[in-house]
């Protein structure tokens, strides 16, 4: 009795002892400075100067914001549409370079090979390529004769969320896609090859065995496509900047302006406070739904 | 038989080839563009090959040292990250994975957190904290941030990974007499293959291609990354404008050592470790 | 264990260059300067070749800074940790809330001191007062000049048989003058050749471009003690709707202009495609260098109207020393050295930027292009809004103005609720 208490006491320490280095990194890089923002996030957050307590003043200037309330729809708008596609694409992808032939690591590269870009740098790219007059995409739709006149990619606001859009799915599809790969590499193949024996065709293969496995990879990839979308910054700040009149502005664009264009960090603070709040439930559904953690 | 798996298989490198040359589209028009004078990239109709080609974007940014210094300290940093986060995560995913200790999920929720907070919201504490630390302007923080917002991402990966060795091994390497780190180091490590090498490539992207923390927390041209460098350098310092060949000719050079380290890595993702293992 | 040697060896060769890379030459005083202009770092070198010659013991340090993206936010994290660099070129429209935060030290008596105080483009320098509890003081000098004029493409002008621009220009002689321009030239229908291009997605330009034909008709951006918007004037309204007309009643703007970039902007006139645009002085080098156009640069028109008069928006940085620095007279010494002659003229004239001492609008560089005098004018008429809240107030402006080139609302609508909003911006504390 005294011996098993003893293994599991140690074995809890060897626990705890394991995680120390990522659990010493993110208390102090990370925890703490989010806690100096929550509790600024009640305070007159100036640069220098005082920074006088003023209570709940900052979330209620959140919410009674109505360029706050276009962003969470923005935002919410466009993670609905391009998650699917990510994950159709990313899905797909894997499914195709998951074979141990000739030249499939070429294939794989060029698929992973938009995620490689910096964004910012991509973005500027796409943003001349959907140009209305110079742009490449309507220079050769014109030339082909697909359309007649150029296509205002981001003319309005709708139509500047479908070409972030599709933009975004090509340069994140290969992230997905590896993590993917990753999960189905780990499957053993002794499984597919029972499955063979058995007689099972592709579908089969997929639901009962394929898809079951790759639950924890799914979860991963998916929390991080789904957060990365409600977060979304870079492409958006840099390729219509929000506009038009707010129409593309997303949660965090309207947050960085706010705190940092016009040094209004206490309310910045507050909203990334409710954003928190939104991810963690996102988060937590997730979890719940997908349940990565069972152990087979 | 054997001409209906000849199909299947041109069929399979048709597929992908239609689907890679879409892909490759933007980069094409990239390429195009590296190599151009600046009034041919107005010039319309549009040229996807240039008039003209020059190598002059090249020799400009390849011949800058402040570029090729600048491309160190990215490489610097980017491999201590990889380097830092393979330690911190593959034992923390370890743990998380196979042993079961109190407050376990607790930790994991903690780990993932880092995901959920655009890094714009803890700048300013943050800095201040790395400044009181006398960091400011070092490979160091750089390094430290890194890792810390890689944690969320790697943990998990680890962690999946970990779960998918059958604890059998474990069992019955622990009763052949091995150590706890002993099992860790001689058997898990090993048969973690796939993840390491997936958490190493996203590190080293996130820290190759990371531009706001980079500019902020360094505060001289030599100890600058290469993605501050160059929005930099492509930025007109007047209006919105671009300088499209510098910034084309400074993503592909900056695209390469990543597509390399890419290219080598990919190579572990092979089927059946794990099952060889077993056996 | 061959691996762990690999590790090793890859972690002190990092080690190595980390302590290699923070070592530098120690000077008895060393300033950081920090500026989003590429030119500072000739100014630099300059600056510190001039120190060894006078055998002072001062070296500048210079950081070239993003210009959007990053100089601000950097600035401001660097205040908020103590470690503000010494000297700061600053563009002016943020002068007024740095003030505000006491970022900047009190220059006032040094300036006076200067021989040629009064030669400075004071329209600028309002920007770098601040009403402190002291009374008034001057935290921030003059350093370089931006402004907007109107450009136009000579061969189009010739083409349509329109005479060039001249200071008898107003609106109307613009409209008409963009009417003829805007063309069908291949026979598809569609016209390709455009009278003006606009950034009507940039905020920056609904400032830079635009607001030179509100306060040519008298109108206001905020009023006279910056305290309510002056948008809802009608001469402001007036101005609104100059535009809305040319947008959807004459369509002389390339389709698309409340979503057209600045880069899309300027691309359609360097393409040739258009026979005018609103622009600044940068791009008369560009021209000259890069794209050989054959074009001239005229005042922004003014509104029609016997007492109406050109006007122009005043950009530019004003350069200060912060008031963490520890070393105030050798920064001071620098700013001197920025505003010297040497500077001033052969460095930034040379390169297209105006000078801010008037005595030296006339040097060798401006008669060598004497496009560049046009700019000097313009600063004369020009003006810049002063108010903490720059940034934040633009947005009902940009708002309001991509809502009525769209036709979505009345410049009057439009105008009126911009001002509300302006005014809650100003009343929040």
């Amino acid at each position: 009795m005294m011996k098993k208490r003893n293994l599991q006491w140690r074995h809890n320490y060897v626990g705890y002892l394991l995680i120390c280095p990522a659990l010493f990194l993110v208390i102090i890089f990370f925890l703490y400075p989010l806690i100096s923002t929550f509790f600024y996030s009640f305070h007159k957050w100036a640069i220098l100067g005082p920074k006088p307590w003023v209570g709940l003043k900052n979330y209620q200037r959140v919410i009674n914001d109505p360029i706050w309330w276009q962003a969470l729809r923005n935002t919410t708008f466009y993670t609905l549409l391009v998650t699917p596609l990510i994950f159709i694409f990313a899905f797909a992808f894997a499914l195709l370079v998951d074979r141990k032939v000739r030249g499939i690591s070429v294939f794989r590269t060029i698929y992973f090979m938009p995620a490689v870009i910096s964004f910012v740098a991509a973005t500027l790219m796409w943003k001349w390529m959907y140009n209305l007059n110079f742009g490449l995409f309507n220079y050769l739709l014109l030339k082909i004769g697909i359309i007649s006149s150029p296509i205002g990619w981001l003319s309005t606001g709708l139509m500047a969320i479908f070409s972030l859009v599709i933009m975004v799915t090509w340069k994140t599809a290969g992230f997905s896609m590896v993590i993917l790969l990753a999960g189905l590499q780990s499957i053993p193949t002794e499984l597919y090859e029972a499955a063979k024996i058995d007689g099972g065709n592709f579908w089969q293969v997929l639901r009962w065995i394929t898809l079951p496995l790759l639950r924890p990879y799914f979860a991963l990839a998916l929390i991080l496509s789904l957060i990365g979308s409600f977060l979304a910054f870079d492409h958006f700040y840099v390729m219509t900047g929000g506009g038009p009149a707010h129409a593309t502005e997303t949660l965090i664009t309207w947050l960085y302006r706010v705190g940092f264009s016009y040094f209004k960090l206490g309310r910045a603070a507050a909203m990334a406070f409710f954003v928190l709040v939104i991810l963690f439930v996102l988060s937590y559904v997730q979890l719940r739904l997908l349940k990565p953690m069972a152990k087979f | 038989m054997r001409s209906r798996s000849t199909w299947s298989s041109i069929g399979f490198y048709a597929v992908h080839v239609i689907i890679a040359t879409v892909f490759l589209v933007p980069f094409f028009w990239t390429i195009s563009t590296s190599f151009k004078l600046p009034a041919d990239i107005f010039a319309y109709p549009l040229k996807l090959i240039p008039k003209s080609w020059t190598l002059l974007n090249y020799s400009t940014l390849l011949g800058d040292k402040v570029f090729i210094r600048q491309f160190l300290n990215s490489a610097v940093v980017s491999v201590s990250t990889v380097i830092g986060i393979i330690g911190v995560s593959s034992l923390a995913g370890y743990a998380l994975a196979k042993i079961s200790f109190p407050g376990k999920s607790i930790f994991f929720i903690l780990f993932l957190t880092p995901l959920m907070i655009p890094f714009q919201v803890i700048l300013m504490p943050l800095f201040i904290l790395i400044k009181n630390m006398g960091l400011i302007n070092t490979y160091t923080a750089l390094v430290i941030i890194y890792i810390t917002f890689q944690i969320p991402l790697a943990t998990f990966m680890m962690r999946n990974t970990f779960a998918m060795i059958p604890s059998e091994i474990q069992e019955a390497a622990l009763l052949d007499g091995c150590s706890t780190l002993g099992v860790f180091t001689r058997i898990m490590l090993p048969l973690s293959w796939v993840g390491i090498v997936t958490v190493s490539i996203f590190a080293f992207m996130f820290s190759w291609n990371e531009y706001l923390i980079a500019l902020i927390f360094t505060t001289s041209k030599t100890m600058r990354t290469l993605p501050v460098g160059l929005f930099i350098r492509q930025s007109t310092f007047y209006g919105g404008g671009v300088y499209w060949e510098i910034l084309s000719t400074g993503s592909l050079i900056s695209c390469v050592p990543i597509i390399m380290v890419f290219l080598i890595l990919q190579r572990y993702f092979i089927k059946g470790i794990t099952g060889g293992a077993i056996k | 264990m061959k691996k762990r040697g690999v590790v090793a060896s890859i972690m002190v060769v990092s080690m190595l260059f980390c302590i290699l890379s923070s070592a530098t030459l120690s000077y008895a005083v060393t300033i950081t300067v920090w500026s989003r202009n590429p030119f500072a770092e000739q100014i630099i070198d300059n600056f510190n070749q001039k120190m060894k010659q006078e055998g002072k013991d001062i070296e500048a340090e210079f950081t070239v800074m993003p210009g959007q993206l990053g100089m601000v936010e950097k600035l401001s994290a660097s205040l908020a940790a103590g470690v503000a660099p010494d000297v700061v070129s600053l563009d002016l429209i943020y002068a007024p809330f740095f003030n505000s935060i006491g970022a900047f030290m009190d220059l006032t008596e040094k300036c006076e001191s200067l021989p040629y105080y009064r030669d400075l483009v004071w329209k600028m320098g309002e920007l770098g007062r601040w009403a402190g509890r002291q009374g008034e003081k001057i935290c921030l000098l003059p350093f370089w000049s931006d402004n907007s004029a109107l450009f136009y493409n000579k061969d189009v002008f010739d083409e349509a048989g329109v005479k060039y621009p001249d200071t008898s220009w107003t609106w109307n002689e613009m409209r008409d003058a963009a009417i003829k321009f805007t063309k069908d030239l291949d026979g598809d229908g569609e016209p390709d050749q455009f009278g003006l291009p606009y950034a009507g997605a940039n905020f920056g330009a609904h400032m830079f471009l635009f607001m030179p034909f509100v306060w040519s008709n008298g109108g206001r951006f905020l009023t006279e003690d910056s305290k309510a918007a002056g948008i809802d004037s009608p001469e402001a309204i007036g101005a609104v709707q100059f535009f809305q007309d040319l947008a959807l009643k004459h369509k002389i703007f390339p389709p698309g202009v409340a979503n057209t970039s600045w880069d899309d902007m300027e691309a359609m006139f360097v393409a040739e495609k258009a026979g005018m645009y609103l622009s600044g002085n940068w791009n008369v080098r560009r021209f000259k260098t890069e794209y050989k156009m054959n074009y001239g640069i005229s005042f922004i028109p003014k509104a029609p109207g016997l007492d109406k008069q050109h006007s122009s928006f005043l950009g530019g940085d004003l350069i200060g020393i912060t008031s963490q620095t520890k070393h105030p007279g050798a920064a001071w010494k620098f700013i001197e050295y920025c505003l010297s002659e040497d500077v001033q003229v052969d460095i930034l004239a040379a390169n297209g930027m105006i000078p801010i001492r008037k005595t030296l609008w006339t040097n060798r560089y401006f008669e060598e292009e004497p496009l560049y005098m046009w700019f000097a004018r313009t600063l004369e008429v020009g003006y810049t809004p002063y108010t903490t809240k720059y940034l934040e107030l633009c947005d009902p402006i940009h708002w309001a103005m991509q809502r009525t080139l769209l036709g979505e609302l009345s410049p009057e609508k439009a105008c009126k609720e911009a001002a509300q909003r302006m005014n809650q911006i100003l009343q929040e504390d």
